[in-house]
């Protein structure tokens, strides 16, 4: 192989790669779930957006007076952390 | 021959271009800031290249490089009938990947700064347009790499090289057009 096919050959395999490799992470969580989980919040004063999950971990995008946050649950919809942007 | 068509602005953009899109789609968290002040760099960047392309020097000028679906397929019939002609600015294809990448440029940040904000802040299709947008900026710069070194060494002029130094060096026996 020459280095230009082998420039071209990398460059294909890294677009590729980067593209697959974010593929796997976004997991739903199952309706009856996410209803408790909405209604946890909305009863707590928030609008939820979504709720999704990321590393594992259920998330909860959410807005309170103004405010976003980006919420971090376990399976057991425990807070582990509320990071407000 | 050798032919003056990059102007440094083109170039600086360019290479700072690359380098901004490469640590967004590869390295940076995009939770984090760094990632948040790169997309906005890139934002900036995008916003001069669209003044550029209306007042700066000729070959930097959209109206130099308009897109041309007959000249394209011009330039593919180039390629199929082995006939080397080179194209002193943007090739006609060159033209439409350019057209491509700026568009779709321009839906990575969008969305990226839409969701960061009240009004679609976790509002699930923003984020899956900034994702599917990304995505295809990142087929489309594989198909511009590959195209380029494939134009290169099928036309005689190292064009990565021209995007370095500015000047496209033109085999004597090829024949140029605009
Ligand atoms: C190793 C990687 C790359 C190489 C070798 C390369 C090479 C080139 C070359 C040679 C041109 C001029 C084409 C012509 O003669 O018509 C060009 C133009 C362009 N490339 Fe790249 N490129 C690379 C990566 C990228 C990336 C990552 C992006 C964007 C995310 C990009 C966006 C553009 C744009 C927007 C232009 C038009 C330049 C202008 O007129 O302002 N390139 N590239
Ligand atoms: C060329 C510029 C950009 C590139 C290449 C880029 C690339 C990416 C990538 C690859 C992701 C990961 C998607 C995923 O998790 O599946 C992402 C997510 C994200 N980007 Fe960008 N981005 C760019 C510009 C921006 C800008 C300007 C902003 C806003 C300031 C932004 C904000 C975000 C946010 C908030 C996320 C979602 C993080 C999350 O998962 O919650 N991006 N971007």
């Amino acid at each position: 192989m020459t280095t230009r096919s082998l420039i071209a050959t990398l460059a294909l395999a890294l677009a590729l790669g980067a593209t697959g490799a974010r593929a796997e992470d976004e997991a739903s969580v199952e309706p009856a779930k996410e209803a408790q989980i909405r209604d946890m919040f909305v009863k707590q004063g928030y609008e939820v957006r979504s709720v999704g999950t990321e590393d594992g971990k259920i998330e909860v995008y959410a807005v309170k007076d103004g405010k976003l946050y980006e919420i971090y649950l376990d399976e057991n919809l425990k807070v582990l952390e509320s990071e407000e942007d | 021959m050798k032919a003056k068509v990059w102007d440094p602005f083109v170039r600086v953009f360019h290479w700072t271009l690359a380098a901004g899109f490469a640590a967004n789609a590869l390295v940076t968290n995009p939770e984090k800031d760094l990632h948040h002040l790169i997309g906005y760099g890139i934002a900036a960047l995008l916003g001069l290249r669209v003044l550029w392309g209306l007042m700066g020097p000729r070959y930097a000028r959209f109206s130099s490089f308009p897109p041309d679906p007959a000249a394209a397929m011009g330039q593919m019939a180039d390629v199929v009938t082995g006939r080397r002609r080179v194209h002193l600015g943007h090739t006609p294809l060159g033209a439409l990947m350019i057209y491509n990448l700026l568009l779709t440029l321009l839906v990575v940040v969008g969305s990226g700064h839409a969701m960061t904000t009240l009004a679609f802040w976790g509002i699930r299709w923003v984020k899956e347009l900034h994702e599917v947008a990304v995505t295809w900026a990142e087929i489309s710069v594989a198909v511009h790499v590959v195209a380029v070194i494939w134009e290169s060494r099928r036309t005689g002029v190292n064009l990565p090289r021209a995007m370095v130094t500015g000047y496209k060096e033109v085999p004597d026996e090829a024949l140029t057009a605009e």
